[in-house]
């Protein structure tokens, strides 16, 4: 049996955050969360994630700067990472995506089972 | 460096122009026209009073008067510098309220949209989990799905505005093929088109020259009109699109057949949440125009229309060709 995908979730909102992980957890993946940027980037720091779904608004320390954080880091150089914010300014996304992110999407724009299909797709489960 | 400066406090217009008043409004001026007035006084004085009095007292005489001349001089001027500085509060006031305005606007607009989004999945959660609903209560279900929807278009384009007003929205401007941003937001609006029984072509083709935009803007840009041509239309109608290429342009012209309007309502066309009388049961923010105008402007575009009531409207943007000399990036 194949060892379950880990997906960590670092968005303040804790209704989002509830309702996301509830979903992900329904398609049988292990979901961990964090509300601010200190906590989500430590998490990542000491366990290994499949996936990070993060928000560019945090408190703490922002999502631009967690990301810098995670790319800098050994065990998250190469780790996924979904952006998952209410920004869609262009000037956000070019900078996310020089971080070698694998998506950018906006909250407004995505259904919950979209963004869970997407989940699954970035993690090769169908 | 220090003789430039010298010769900027002379230059008495220029500095009148910083100020922001006119010349006899301006303190610098106004003491010029002082200094002239009494050294004029005193050689008059002068000249009269030594014909007839004597030259000690003419001399205190002088004295006097000018005195009493700079006294009058200073208080005319310093009123005037009250002016000037009282005016220059006002206007760094106003500049001030105005920030804390577009920073409140972008604050309030992007907390409400958290709360939104949560209902947004929220519902579609519970719609899962409910999927025997009566009638009555996938009726309810829609209601507070559309209001919702509603609401987080309203965000959306309320958080635009604040951007473009406040100037911080950024434009790059690369080569396109303008048909491909056509096409992509045709695509997405393709579904509205098919609900409201209406048809539009997205399989457009031609041969087009290569324009200056903003890709992510121009996509906008076409999403907003055409969406705005669907949903005015009349049912069974097509939306029509069409292209025209010209020395230093490409101008697209988007067509419905829907109610069309008069020669008043067209004057409000691109104000800020004005919506036409016939557009009350059409679902709309009321800022798509005024916003489509805007990113089009910065994007050295133009916009405009054609409208007759019960016929319809065509809406016509142009943007720069490629093979033409680039108009700046523009960061607002």
């Amino acid at each position: 049996m194949s060892e379950k995908k880990k997906i960590l979730i670092i968005e303040d909102n804790k209704d989002l955050v509830l309702l996301l992980s509830n979903a992900l957890r329904s398609e049988g993946f292990l979901v961990a969360s964090a509300r601010d940027g200190i906590k989500g980037f430590k998490l990542a720091e000491e366990e290994h994630h499949d996936l990070i779904i993060l928000d560019l608004d945090i408190p703490g320390i922002k999502g631009l700067t967690v990301l810098k954080k995670l790319r800098n880091d050994k065990r998250n150089k190469k780790t996924p990472v979904i952006i998952f914010s209410n920004y869609t300014e262009a000037e956000n996304l070019s900078e996310a995506l020089e971080q070698g992110v694998l998506d950018y999407l906006s909250k407004s724009d995505w259904e919950l089972n979209e963004v869970v299909e997407k989940v699954k797709k970035a993690l090769g489960v169908s | 460096m220090f003789l430039r400066k010298i010769i900027h406090k002379l230059n008495i217009k220029a500095q009148c122009k910083e100020l922001g008043v006119s010349l006899w409004a301006c303190p610098q001026f106004i003491f010029l026209i002082m200094g002239v007035f009494i050294i004029t006084m005193i050689l008059i004085t002068y000249n009269v009073g030594q014909r007839y009095i004597d030259a000690q007292i003419v001399a205190i005489i002088v004295l006097f008067v000018t005195a009493f001349l700079f006294i009058i001089s200073l208080i005319i001027i310093r009123a005037f510098e009250q002016v000037v500085e009282s005016k220059k509060l006002e206007a760094k006031q106003a500049k001030e309220i105005l920030k804390l305005k577009d920073h409140f606007v972008f604050i309030a607009a992007h907390e409400l949209r958290t709360p939104a989004n949560a209902i947004k999945w929220g519902l579609s959660s519970l719609r899962e989990e409910q999927p025997e609903l009566t009638e009555k209560g996938k009726e309810l279900f829609d209601i507070i799905q559309r209001g919702n929807e509603r609401l987080l278009s309203l965000v959306k384009d309320i958080l635009e505005v604040a951007r473009l007003e406040s100037g911080t929205i950024k434009i790059t401007l690369e080569k396109i093929v303008i048909v491909d941003s056509f096409g992509e937001a045709c695509k997405e609006v393709q579904q509205l088109a098919d609900e409201q029984k209406k048809t539009i072509d997205c399989n457009f083709q031609s041969d087009l020259p290569l324009v200056w935009g903003d890709k992510m803007r121009l996509k906008e840009v076409f999403g907003n009109l055409l969406s705005n041509a669907i949903k005015f239309g009349r049912e069974g109608t097509d939306v029509s699109v069409s292209t025209e290429v010209n020395d230093t342009t490409v101008v697209f012209h988007i067509t419905n057949k829907g109610s069309g309007l008069n020669s008043e309502e067209q004057k409000h066309l691109f104000e800020k949440f004005w919506r036409s009388k016939t557009a009350h049961d059409i679902e709309g923010t009321g800022l798509g125009l005024f916003i489509t105008k805007q990113l089009l402007e910065l994007m050295s575009g133009r916009i405009w229309f054609t409208s007759k009531r019960d016929e319809g409207t065509t809406f016509s943007f142009s943007l720069v060709r490629a093979d033409a000399p680039s108009p700046r990036e523009v960061s607002k």
